[in-house]
């Protein structure tokens, strides 16, 4: 072997015929030098929470280019929608008032792969209790997820998922295009937010009218928001 | 630690450990199957093994700035230091492993985490049967098994009978394949003697049947 020198015609054949397979594996020189880079360009105090994908370059993760965007864009989202806990009288108004997915680049798609929320947070966070929630099984049945962001509601982190109804839910009406707000709910948060289903209409910054059903599982609160949608139109 | 500590420590773990990054990616590849993940897996392992390089030289050279290292780089044999870190990187590869199966079950790995944590009695209780009446296996024997197992040729289906091993066996036949004792084995994957023998032999074992 290349470090112990060992004299290959003495070693028998099925040794040789592993080492042999491992030998012709290795890493491309595009990949060394990406390594060399991540290593030179490493600062003093790694980050707690690396996540180690991020620096791939590779085609065969379709997660991959959402990843390493919502890496950069979350970290800037956070700081761009942190409310301070004095705004955050009404959580339902507020929610409603937080910019979707639209109005930032995605950091995301779940498009195709519905299941694949709890792999993109742990990629990123490399923590899965940073935040850890399914996409709730009503919902789905009626919307499928696409596009969606990360961000951070009352000091917790929180996601916008923009959902487009599912072509096959089995609901004769249908159904506008909503945004899922998912949020972390932090103590503080929890006794704000209502225990049972609420529908709301909200007036959005726009001028537009918004409905807003809003929910609590657990540690998260949910939202489903749509814009000038008819009361019976919420999943 | 000031920023040019860092680089300087970041300069010389490149240096150092570059020529190894291959056989670290080779491990990987024994216990992921997969290359994308090997690769990941190595990008995950050197990161963790440059966070923890000023602690691996305090505690094993009583080391503790990156001149001094490069110092002793520069007086002892190079291979030397290589194959240390090498091994090193590949005990923080295989926890990594472990840990990125533990933290996740929907990780992309295809094996679950038990098939590394097989008890001691049951990797013997599944010995070939002498072996298994002794209740432990003989390194003398072994070494005779092994020997003769490693003279057979192999058939053109041989990969894809390696890759029906689980990690602990398909890494243990590799670092075997590369020379490493048994005792080296044992230390790298923080498995004990005994275990590693029974896992070797139980690998010899499903190999050789499902040759069959």
């Amino acid at each position: 072997m290349d470090l112990k020198n060992n004299n290959q015609k003495n070693q028998p054949a099925f040794k040789r015929q592993v080492h042999e397979y491992f030998k012709e594996k290795s890493l491309s020189a595009d990949s060394k030098r990406k390594l060399a880079d991540l290593i030179l360009g490493t600062p003093a105090t790694l980050p707690s929470k690396t996540s180690f994908g991020l620096l791939r370059n590779r085609k065969v993760s379709p997660l991959l280019s959402s990843i390493m965007s919502a890496a950069i864009a979350a970290s800037i989202t956070f700081i761009l929608v942190q409310p301070s806990s004095e705004e955050t009288l009404d959580p339902i108004a507020e929610l409603t008032q937080l910019p979707g997915p639209k109005v930032y680049p995605p950091d995301f798609d779940l498009e195709g792969d519905s299941s694949a929320m709890n792999d993109i947070v742990y990629e990123l966070f490399a923590d899965k209790n940073f935040f850890a929630s399914d996409l709730p099984a009503q919902v789905l049945a009626e919307y499928k997820p696409s596009e969606g962001r990360f961000f951070s509601w009352d000091g917790e982190p929180a996601v916008s998922i923009q959902m487009n109804q599912n072509s096959n839910a089995k609901a004769k009406k249908v159904s506008e295009p909503a945004t899922l707000l998912i949020v972390k709910l932090s103590e503080n948060s929890q006794r704000k937010f209502p225990k049972e289903k609420v529908t709301r209409k909200v007036a959005g910054k726009s001028g537009k009218m918004r409905k807003v059903k809003v929910w609590r599982e657990g540690n998260f609160g949910y939202a489903m928001v749509q814009e000038s949608v008819a009361l019976n139109d919420t999943p | 630690m000031t920023k040019t500590d860092q680089q300087n420590w970041n300069s010389f773990f490149t240096s150092q450990t570059e020529k190894s990054w291959d056989a670290l990616y080779r491990f990987a590849l024994s216990l992921t199957r997969n290359e994308p993940e090997a690769e990941d897996l190595v990008q995950q392992t050197l990161l963790k093994a440059l966070a923890g390089l000023s602690t691996f030289f305090k505690t094993n050279y009583q080391i503790e700035s990156p001149q001094a290292a490069n110092n002793l780089a520069q007086r002892i044999e190079p291979e030397i230091l290589e194959h240390h870190l090498l091994n090193w990187m590949m005990k923080i590869a295989k926890n990594s492993f472990l840990d990125n199966i533990n933290k996740s079950s929907r990780r992309l790995t295809h094996v679950p985490l038990d098939e590394w944590n097989e008890s001691e009695a049951e990797s013997i209780s599944h010995a070939s049967g002498s072996h298994a009446e002794q209740g432990r296996i003989s390194s003398q024997s072994l070494a005779q098994m092994e020997d003769e197992f490693f003279n057979q040729a192999l058939d053109d289906d041989w990969l894809r009978k390696f890759e029906t091993l689980n990690p602990k066996q398909r890494s243990v036949l590799f670092l075997a394949a590369e020379d490493y004792s048994y005792k080296e084995i044992s230390q790298l994957l923080d498995i004990p003697l005994g275990t590693v023998m029974s896992t070797l032999n139980r690998a010899i074992s499903k190999l050789k049947k499902s040759a069959k």
